[in-house]
């Protein structure tokens, strides 16, 4: 492989990861560095995917990949950038019967960290983090689905990681907790390079620098949140009509409906149809395409 | 409190200044003056330190009894927490184990040629116990767990020693048991076999799940007695006779051979 | 994995500024927190106090420890006195008993440890000895001062520090008699120079 990333970075080149007949990543190009990159797509789009190669749990079918500046591909420096990673699967699952700090034990003994004493110095800190410290006696058959799902960004935050790979991190999590996962997110962010793969626009938008869309595994936007946005402007619409079927629109609370126009579809001059300023969930699903109806 | 220490006399006694009388008279005041006490100079650097070693003892996890015993028997902490930390079918597999070699072992002393039972069984406990120790599918925290520096041939080979262990134990404590058992050839005749199928299983485990691996090998094994039971005249214990011991010898030695090269290059 | 702690008691609510009987209910209730707490707000004095008793910072710093550690295990038997919020007292009885056992076990490596005697509030000193530890300044002071430091050292030890005459004896090394002695003519001559 010839392509190199930063030390605290990944770069891609023609990614491609088949399952039999069907392509899930089609040809990705990427390059990510420190700050937060939000990951958007549908379903099957080849998100989850995407971040299991960069986190070392597939390999790649075909492309060049480059991880913390390390070659996934051979075994020494597979193990060197799992040192430096953290990523938090989807639906992660544990040992019913381990106790939280037990579990994060575990984990940061499969991470190698350190003699006992810090270790566990370690996980008292990452259970602080997430707000389960409270809770660290507690066993994981006790827990609900939120708790699991901080208690797996606490696994993935073991280690100080320089990458953090995060697959639906905020589902499961209440507002209060999303301000707080999105507050220790951009804090991490300030030195490491955090991929957030979410159906939470607002998170993008409230944490996200950079957005990334997949859709059938290819990149099709790559930009800032506010260009995706720039992208809509003109295209978004309130109407006190139904708009054509083929057209993307929701009835709003108020009893008018939000249309979203894509390019080169016709959507009848109604009266009262009034221009507003799209937001990134607009552009979005503009972007995608998608008919929710 | 009608009066306070002074900078001064405070400074003095936390420095260990003071006089002697002046020093009883700051204590106590101390005992009593909450006040005082939180004007005493104070080496953050040193209370930070000592929290950290109070908290250390008061906030430790006791270690379950088996990370007790691996302990006890020499390993290092974070080993004995490695192995401890088996998945949920570890223990199901082990409960099966012992059910399956006391009801041969019943079997055994009830009916003539029981102990064919036993013999077919027990090379296969082993490899069951591996098939299940590691993978997506059969742990439930593999995913969290794989992409770890510790993931990979490594954590496989330490839960291998987790099956092997207790595994090899029961069997030969179930062979001692049979009736008639008088030389060692009668007690680990499935040792050779049952060492040669983990490491087929680990060898397989390249191209395929460990499980899928197990059930490959642990098929394979099958046949290979009916093969032996119908084949005209042949005794289905052929397996075990010396030839066949060579045989198992030779694959025990190639598949290591084959793992090491794994786990050297992997 | 289990944790090293009792069955557990609600515990109340508390905060930095909580008053030491509340924070201690707490450790009681197993909060560690509540002794990180009250750790930050005595440790630093009790430090302090112990090192005018002790000069090697190992033992110190054990016997320091140690009692920590018992304020966790036998926070529940803290009995405050009506009104009283202040736990100093019951924690310096506790401190100066261990670091008497860190310097026995110093001495004596060889000799099994007897258990510690319960934790008990000194209590209501005598009226004598109130008055002894009252006054800054004044007569007493000068008083104080003209006392040789073997009379000094004694006093300390049973009136400052509301040990027994055996620990007395314990932590100065010299026999429980010689204690008993020192203790009364210091007395009488501080008595002496008050009414005189």
């Amino acid at each position: 492989m010839t392509t190199t990333s930063p030390r605290n970075g990944v770069r891609a080149r023609g990614l491609v990861r088949t399952y039999g007949t069907r392509r899930a990543l089609d040809g990705v190009d990427l390059d990510l560095g420190p700050g937060v990159t939000g990951l958007l797509g549908r379903n099957g789009a080849g998100k989850t995917t995407l971040l299991r190669c960069l986190a070392t749990d597939l390999e790649a079918t075909d492309g060049e990949l480059s991880v913390l500046g390390r070659d996934p591909e051979r075994a020494a420096e597979r193990t060197e950038i799992r040192r430096r990673l953290g990523y938090l699967p989807q639906n992660p699952s544990f040992y019913p019967h381990f106790t939280t700090f037990g579990l994060l034990d575990y984990m940061a003994v499969l991470k190698e960290r350190g003699g006992r004493r810090e270790r566990h110095d370690e996980v008292r800190r990452a259970l602080r983090r997430v707000d389960l410290y409270d809770r660290r006696h507690t066993r994981l058959r006790r827990l609900s689905g939120g708790m699991r799902q901080r208690l797996g960004l606490a696994a993935a935050l073991l280690g100080d990681p320089h990458l953090l790979l995060l697959d639906e991190p905020t589902i499961g999590l209440d507002p209060e907790q999303r301000i707080r996962f999105r507050d220790l997110v951009s804090e991490l962010a300030v030195h490491s390079t955090v991929l957030l793969s979410t159906h939470q626009i607002e998170d993008v938008a409230a944490l996200c620098r950079r957005v990334l869309v997949l859709d059938q595994g290819r990149v099709i936007f790559d930009g800032t949140p506010a260009a995706l946005i720039a992208r809509a402007r003109g295209r978004v619409w309130e109407q006190g009509t139904r708009p054509p079927r083929n057209v993307t629109s929701w009835r709003l609370a108020d009893g008018r409906h939000r249309v979203l126009v894509p390019e080169g579809v016709h959507n009848p001059d109604s009266d009262e149809r009034v221009p507003v300023e799209p937001s990134l969930e607009d552009a979005y699903l503009l972007l995608t395409g998608a008919v929710p109806r | 409190m009608s009066w306070h220490l002074t900078h001064d006399q405070l400074h003095r006694y936390a420095t260990h200044t003071a006089d002697d009388v002046t020093a009883m008279s700051a204590e106590a005041h101390l005992t009593h003056c909450s006040h005082c006490r939180d004007r005493l100079p104070t080496d953050e650097a040193w209370l930070e330190r000592s929290w950290a070693d109070l908290r250390d003892i008061v906030d430790r996890p006791r270690p379950s009894p088996l990370e007790r015993l691996l302990t006890a028997l020499g390993l290092r902490e974070h080993t004995a927490t490695l192995l401890a930390a088996t998945p949920t079918l570890y223990r199901a597999w082990l409960a099966a184990t012992v059910i399956v070699l006391a009801a041969t072992l019943a079997l055994a002393h009830e009916i003539p040629r029981g102990t064919l039972l036993f013999a077919c069984t027990a090379p296969v406990v082993p490899l069951v116990g591996v098939a299940l120790a590691y993978g997506r599918g059969v742990d439930p925290a593999h995913s969290l767990a794989s992409v770890t520096p510790w993931a990979g041939p490594r954590l496989l080979l330490l839960r291998t020693c987790a099956v092997l262990a207790p595994a090899l134990t029961l069997c030969t404590i179930a062979a001692l048991l049979m009736p008639a058992v008088t030389t060692v050839h009668e007690t680990v005749f499935w040792l050779l076999p049952a060492l040669a199928m983990v490491a087929g299983c680990l060898a397989l485990g390249r191209w395929m799940h460990l499980s899928m691996a197990g059930g490959v090998i642990g098929g394979g094994w099958l046949l290979l007695l009916t093969v032996c039971t119908l084949l005209d005249g042949t005794d289905p214990l052929q397996v075990f006779s010396p030839l066949a011991q060579a045989g198992w010898a030779t694959a025990l030695a190639l598949l290591a051979a084959v793992i090491a090269l794994r786990v050297r290059t992997a | 994995m289990k944790f090293l702690r009792r069955a557990r008691q609600r515990a109340p609510e508390y905060g930095p500024d909580s008053p030491d009987p509340v924070l201690l209910t707490a450790v009681a209730a197993g909060e560690t927190d509540a002794l990180e707490i009250l750790h930050r707000r005595h440790a630093p004095w009790l430090r302090a106090r112990l090192r005018y008793r002790c000069s090697d910072p190992d033992q110190l710093d054990a016997a320091l420890q140690e009692t920590f550690l018992a304020v966790w295990r036998n926070a529940g038997s803290f009995r405050p006195r009506p009104g009283d919020t202040d736990a100093g007292a019951w924690l310096w009885t506790i401190a100066i008993r261990q670091l008497i056992s860190q310097l026995r076990k110093r001495a004596n490596r060889w000799i099994a440890e007897k258990e510690p005697e319960p934790y008990e509030t000194i209590g209501d000193a005598s009226a004598e000895d109130t008055v002894l530890l009252n006054i800054e300044h004044g007569p007493l002071g000068a008083a104080l001062h003209e006392l040789s430091p073997e009379l000094r050292s004694a006093i300390q030890a049973t009136v400052l520090d509301g040990l027994t005459v055996r620990e007395a004896a314990e932590i100065l090394q010299i026999p429980e008699g010689t204690v008993k002695t020192r203790v009364m003519r210091a007395k009488a001559r501080l008595r002496e120079a008050l009414t005189t």
